[in-house]
């Protein structure tokens, strides 16, 4: 049993005292090593990364403090399970910006069981950082097998070899079953010709269903024009790493959009939940929960009730 | 005869399947640890939640129904963990508190079946 009473909300005053996160006092070596067996490592790390926080601009300071940690991880094989851009920490105060630096990394060995990372799901505690939750299970079998990629096949070469294919002829009256035969094989010469010259697909349970390669064209662009601008420092430098920005968040959400259309229009009994899900997706509470409190205007009542007790109504005088 | 003072069935004859985990940190708040445990009761069951400034008085954290709490042996942590009975009824759990840092500390569990549909028998949870 937790033995705490809702009389102790009176350190709530914490809200108005937060400060910064203390620098860090746990070195990347007693963080990060070498394992045989899986490893995970979660906490504040209180460091600033691009690979983390992509649209932030990032001081010298913060670069030389993040670094060591980022090598490290590199080196051994870590992999971080945060979804770069989700912020962690939102300060209380105006003069910070909202931050990443609530980090989780795993090793080799315990990356294949890493399922979810996620930071919005569980409502807010009353701290300036959020909770997070990971979930860890066994790889699943992967079904999905490896696609030709048709879209970038060679077909002007492809052309040219089909011309010169040999498909050997007929048998003279075959019988139904040789002539199945014969057309099955000619079918598998002239597929295998074809598939052997063309890319295949490489599908990851983590390849996003939306992504193009416009998307990872405008990354690219972004990413220059944002360490461009940070190199430069010039108002047209740092507007047109502005306009990239932009215009790279606008066209993942137009991915997107194009991508649960299209979904939603072929919906069939197999998906409808996932459907359900991209319409109609499940509201986070944006409120902590308390005893016998279930939405905010119970909330601010038990609030007020319990800072600003009613006072008891003074002695009638007697006359 | 004997018997064991324990249940046999524990530590790990089953091999860890899923683990869910909740990192947070509660700014030494009373109200953000009650907070956060509460909305943990509501959901999908955790296994281990890695507190970072936990809240603690005259050296002792606080505790909650079906948690474990772990913590550097200091008197006021800066980091502590806790672990559900469900996971400690499974599989054997040992906290390590390396003595460089008291920011840090790993808690390694034991589980000679295999863990996450491999053969390895324990895996470390890291929370700083």
């Amino acid at each position: 049993m937790f033995w705490l009473k809702l009389s102790s909300f009176q350190d709530r005053q914490y809200v108005g005292k937060a400060s910064p996160p203390n620098p860090q006092t746990v070195s990347p070596e007693t963080a990060l090593y070498d394992l045989l067996y899986p490893y995970l490592v979660a906490g504040d790390f209180n460091i600033h990364n691009a690979a983390t926080d992509p649209s932030r601009l990032l001081s010298v300071k913060e670069e030389k403090e993040s670094a060591p940690y980022f090598g490290l991880a590199t080196d051994l094989g870590f992999t971080l399970l945060n979804t770069p851009g989700v912020y962690t920490r939102f300060p209380f105060t105006g003069t910070h910006r909202p931050s990443v630096i609530d980090l989780a990394f795993v090793n080799p060995h315990m990356f294949p069981a890493f399922r979810s990372w996620d930071a919005s799901s569980l409502p807010s505690t009353g701290s300036d950082h959020a909770p997070v939750l990971i979930s860890l299970r066994p790889p699943s079998p992967h079904n999905d097998k490896p696609r030709p990629r048709w879209q970038e096949a060679d077909w002007l070469r492809l052309t040219d070899r089909l011309k010169n294919l040999q498909i050997p002829p007929p048998p003279d009256a075959p019988s139904p079953n040789q002539l199945d035969q014969w057309f099955s094989s000619a079918v598998s010469v002239l597929t295998t010709l074809i598939e052997n010259d063309t890319h295949r697909s490489r599908p990851s349970p983590k390849s996003k269903a939306w992504w193009t390669h416009l998307l990872t064209s405008l990354r690219k662009e972004f990413a220059k024009a944002a360490r461009k601008a940070k190199k430069q420092e010039t108002p047209d430098s740092y507007a047109i790493a502005r306009q990239a920005k932009l215009g790279y968040f606008k066209a993942i959400k137009r991915a997107k959009a194009t991508y649960s259309a299209d979904f939603l229009a072929k919906t069939s009994p197999d998906n409808i939940w996932r459907a359900k899900e991209l319409v109609a997706p499940r509201k986070t509470p944006r409120f902590p929960s308390l005893p016998d409190a279930t939405d905010p205007v119970a909330i601010n009542d038990v609030l007020l009730n319990h800072f600003f007790p009613p006072k008891n109504p003074p002695p009638a005088e007697d006359t | 005869m004997i018997e064991k003072p324990y249940n046999s069935t524990r530590h790990g004859l089953a091999p860890a399947i899923n683990l869910t985990l909740v990192q947070h940190n509660s700014l030494s708040s009373w109200d953000v640890f009650l907070s956060l445990f509460c909305s943990l009761m509501e959901g999908h069951p955790v296994d281990l939640v890695l507190l970072q400034d936990p809240p603690s008085s005259k050296g002792f954290l606080p505790c909650y129904a079906g948690f474990k709490s772990f913590a550097p042996p200091v008197s006021r942590p800066t980091v502590a963990s806790y672990v559900s009975q469900s996971l400690l009824q499974k599989f054997g759990v040992l906290p390590f508190f390396p003595p460089e840092t008291d920011d840090f500390m790993a808690m390694d569990v034991l589980t000679p079946q295999g863990c996450f549909g491999s053969s390895f028998p324990r895996f470390r949870i890291g929370n700083m």
